[in-house]
């Protein structure tokens, strides 16, 4: 399998390593919310397995050190879209 | 407590001569199916990181060109800057003098603004391979094309090499530069022996 590196281009698998779910965002801490412990459970240790698309994060750790976000299908592993993560927080 | 921030260059001799029973131990003190390995030159070796100004600063300074592109070298092949990833940066010297004084400021850590300059010199060893085929004896155990089209003379990258991660820089049509880290220096000379071994019975027998 082939990862196309927004900076290296094409490179194996090999090279890169998986760090997980890419939407994941840390609940906002409040006191007063009685829910907080079931959001910190969910966003620590829940995770959706959805089939279809999926966002993740990749480093390609022994090729440029970039941090990318992978849109990947998860019933064909079809890549369609890999972003610098860098350039990705400049747009949001 | 005072520091000698002065780097102790004799440490560069010692890991030349170490580096040579290296080759005696995995085969290569003889070339083998056309492909001569030699330990590069005792050489400084620092790591730059940061953003594009801190970079071209330290750069400036040293008076080492940068490279016009990312997974490039240049300054020629014994001064040489790598641009090995966004902010990522290889500095390369064979010049004791240069490689003295970025140790130095490595150590001090005089601008730590949005940038870090690390002496990598003890971490990495250097070969050159050299040969006709050299770029199959790579590919038996690297994923990456480095055939000249994809790879010309000039790229530089990390990458993998079986289980290890190494730097390959070409410098000519039929050679290689390639880091490894030292404690894997071993490993790696030894899986190019064993391919170099494959590659000529196979030349041999006509197959490739």
């Amino acid at each position: 399998m082939r990862i196309k590196c927004p900076h290296c281009g094409e490179r194996s698998l090999d090279e890169f390593s998986y760090y997980g779910d890419a939407t994941l965002r840390r609940p906002e801490v409040n006191d007063q919310d009685a829910n907080l412990l079931a959001k910190f459970t969910d966003y620590v240790y829940l995770r959706d397995n959805p089939a279809g698309q999926h966002q993740e994060l990749w480093q390609h750790q022994f090729g440029c050190r970039a941090w990318l976000v992978v849109t990947r299908d998860t019933n064909s592993h079809l890549m369609t879209e890999v972003t610098a993560a860098a350039q990705k927080g400049e747009a949001a | 407590m005072t520091q000698n921030m002065t780097p102790n260059l004799q440490n560069y001799d010692v890991r030349a001569a170490a580096a040579a029973p290296i080759l005696a131990m995995t085969g290569w003190d003889k070339p083998q199916a056309g492909i001569k390995l030699t330990t590069a030159p005792p050489a400084g070796r620092f790591n730059l990181r940061g953003s594009p100004e801190y970079c071209r600063r330290i750069c400036e300074k040293m008076s080492l060109a940068l490279p016009p592109k990312m997974l490039q070298a240049a300054g020629g092949n014994q001064n040489a800057v790598l641009w090995l990833g966004p902010d990522e940066y290889y500095l390369y010297t064979e010049d004791a003098d240069k490689a003295a004084h970025l140790a130095a400021s490595a150590a001090s850590n005089a601008a730590p603004d949005h940038g870090s300059l690390v002496d990598n010199s003890h971490r990495f060893v250097g070969f050159h391979i050299e040969g006709e085929n050299v770029a199959t004896l790579l590919m038996a155990y690297c994923p990456l094309d480095v055939t000249a089209a994809a790879f010309p003379v000039g790229k530089a990258t990390r990458t993998i090499m079986a289980k290890i991660d190494v730097l390959l820089w070409r410098q000519s049509e039929t050679k290689f530069h390639i880091e490894i880290a030292r404690s894997f220096a071993q490993y790696g000379l030894r899986l190019l022996a064993f391919a170099a071994s494959n590659q000529a019975a196979l030349r041999q027998a006509g197959l490739i």
